[in-house]
């Protein structure tokens, strides 16, 4: 029996208060493996391997329910393959969503599936633009619904730095990591060059704009290069950025908070495609600081990493440390699910791991350097950041 | 060739051109000067740059779009307060005006992130554009306007019909 299911038959028998599901025997018990629902939206590049996911990487007994593709105009039957993902929201047998169209389209996706009262598994990046991660997490705080990006790196990360950061410890020393190199940013640069074309017949154009201006077609836009523009990605920024930046977000025990300076060192920037960049500089209120360099244009920017460690403590501070409990490990996705306990990789450490790599996109766009309020989530005296901090969206779509 | 055609062609020609279908990194040092030299011309220049946008967007006029945004990012700061409305008043008279439709939505795209409380009674009569990336457009700079945009398009809302009453409806769900 489908884990919904039970758990409403449970409750009308006035089981549910009385006793947990999985210590029940005989009739009317949850079986061992529980099925979920399943629907993927968005079919193509990631989308195979991330619906994959539940099953393999996340230990998930699914049921396949449909799939959502804006490219299946005619060959959708809107009973198993839908070009409009509203319809499957609807559906009352599915529980879990799998989102791997382009980023543009994550947040509101994601916001309206934990809506509709289902899971979510978003790929990477979360979000396109900073104020559309806050919304997705204070959804998923408010729904109680399990939300997890599709990055894993920060649940084998060693978290010795992680707690004395977090401990307070930091007392003026200087912290520094530094990720160099690996960010795909000549290979998404945008193309310019491109006479626009007539939308091909499969293709539910408007539809994969969606929340971005309608542009005229050209074929870069979509499939793979769509990372090249604004309108849906952020560059190689964009495609790598969270793959690498979170784990290095959870080790410096900067999940839950935001640089307060951000510094960039790039080349002016093309209105609607992304393009090259050098460093960006990435200041906390405690002084650690991050640094992702391109190691594509410009000069490196010379700064040395510096991590620390228990090595650099001194006996008193080793006495704070060590008094602290160790956070429990990181949960994954399926036993989330399951559970009902927030995932490792939930929205809110999501949204913070992805603004690093949107307020860097920001400085990179402005050319200057950003001060940041990290809890109100707005640039200082900046109205141009902040209008790519917050951006509109087309209609009908609103966060 | 208008004599401020001459100055606009010369401009952009300094920059280099496109490799493999890409903007290549422009100079720093030469986009500040451009720049300077453009705000320096006041309004004969900027709409200098704005005649050699255009009508379709193939990369050919990428040289004017660049400039014209990287203007809106360099007046973005307060100490270039003037300069920023100088340039703010001059793409929302061109984007309100008679040019093709999708250089005027291009302007408003920069003027996203430039314009004030001032634009928006300009903007407004925009919303019933026939082109819809237009409305869209307009639609879109009215929100990044916020708060003072609201009254107005609510007022506005009133009377639409049809798709602008989408467009008005959408925006105000848009402004807290």
């Amino acid at each position: 029996m489908p884990r919904r299911q039970f758990i409403k038959a449970a409750a009308g028998a006035g089981l549910f208060q009385i006793v947990a599901p999985h210590v029940l025997g005989g009739p009317n018990h949850t079986p061992p493996s529980e099925t979920f629902g399943a629907a993927l939206i968005g079919v193509g590049g990631r989308g195979p391997g991330t619906y994959e996911d539940l099953s393999g990487k996340h230990g998930l007994a699914i049921r396949d329910v449909a799939k959502c593709d804006v490219k299946w105009v005619g060959k959708a039957d809107n009973k198993t393959l839908y070009t409009d993902f509203r319809r499957i929201l609807e559906r009352k047998d599915v529980d879990i969503i799998a989102i791997a169209t382009p980023p543009h389209w994550h947040a509101l996706i994601s916001i309206l599936a934990m809506q509709a009262g289902k899971d979510v598994l978003c790929e990477k990046p979360m979000t396109r633009f900073v104020a559309e991660g806050r919304v997705v997490a204070e959804t998923a705080r408010q729904t109680g619904r399990i939300f997890q990006f599709g990055t894993y790196g920060r649940y084998g990360v060693n978290k010795e730095m992680r707690k004395i950061i977090r401990a307070g410890l930091v007392n003026g020393r200087e912290v520094r990591v530094v990720k160099r190199g690996d960010f795909k940013v000549r290979q998404w640069s945008g193309p310019i060059a491109v006479e626009p074309q007539t939308v091909p017949d499969f293709l539910d154009w408007d539809m994969y704009c969606g929340p971005s201006p309608l542009r005229p077609f050209q074929p870069p836009r979509f499939g793979g290069m769509h990372r090249g523009y604004w309108d849906y990605d952020g560059g190689g920024l964009g495609d790598m950025g969270q793959h690498h930046l979170d784990p290095i977000c959870y080790a410096m025990g900067k999940d839950d908070t935001h640089p307060v300076e951000i510094i960039p060192h790039a080349p002016p920037a093309h209105p609607d495609a992304t393009g090259m960049w050098g460093w960006v500089r990435m200041k906390y209120a405690d002084g650690v600081e991050l640094v992702i360099e391109s190691a594509e244009w410009g000069e490196p920017s010379g700064l040395p990493e510096k991590r620390i460690s228990r090595s650099d403590l001194n006996a008193e501070e080793l006495k704070t440390l060590d008094a602290i409990p160790d956070e429990p490990e990181l949960i994954g996705f399926g036993e989330a699910v399951k559970t009902r306990k927030p995932s490792g990789g939930n929205a809110d450490a999501g949204h913070h791991s992805v603004c690093l790599m949107h307020l860097a996109n920001v400085a990179i766009r402005t050319g200057r350097t950003i001060m940041f309020d990290p809890v109100k989530e707005v640039a200082i005296g900046d109205e141009e950041a902040n209008r790519l901090i917050k951006q509109p969206m087309r209609t009908p779509w609103h966060l | 060739m208008t004599e401020t055609e001459t100055k606009t062609s010369a401009l952009l020609n300094r920059l280099p051109e496109l490799q493999d279908g890409k903007m290549p990194p422009i100079d720093a040092t030469l986009s500040t000067e451009l720049v300077q030299t453009i705000l320096k011309g006041e309004k004969d220049a900027i709409v200098g740059v704005i005649d050699a946008l255009r009508e379709v967007d193939n990369g050919s006029d990428w040289k004017p779009r660049f400039l014209l945004q990287t203007l809106a990012s360099s007046v973005g700061t307060p100490a270039l307060a003037p300069q920023r409305q100088m340039l703010a008043d001059v793409m929302l008279d061109e984007a309100v005006g008679t040019r093709p439709s999708s250089v005027r939505t291009f302007l408003l795209e920069r003027l996203r992130l430039l314009a004030g409380e001032d634009a928006v009674a300009k903007l407004i009569p925009l919303l019933a554009a026939e082109d819809s990336q237009l409305a869209d457009a307009a639609a879109t700079v009215l929100v990044s306007i916020g708060t003072p945009a609201k009254a107005p398009l609510a007022e506005a809302l009133k009377t639409a019909q049809g798709r602008r009453k989408e467009v008005i409806g959408n925006a105000l769900a848009q402004i807290p």
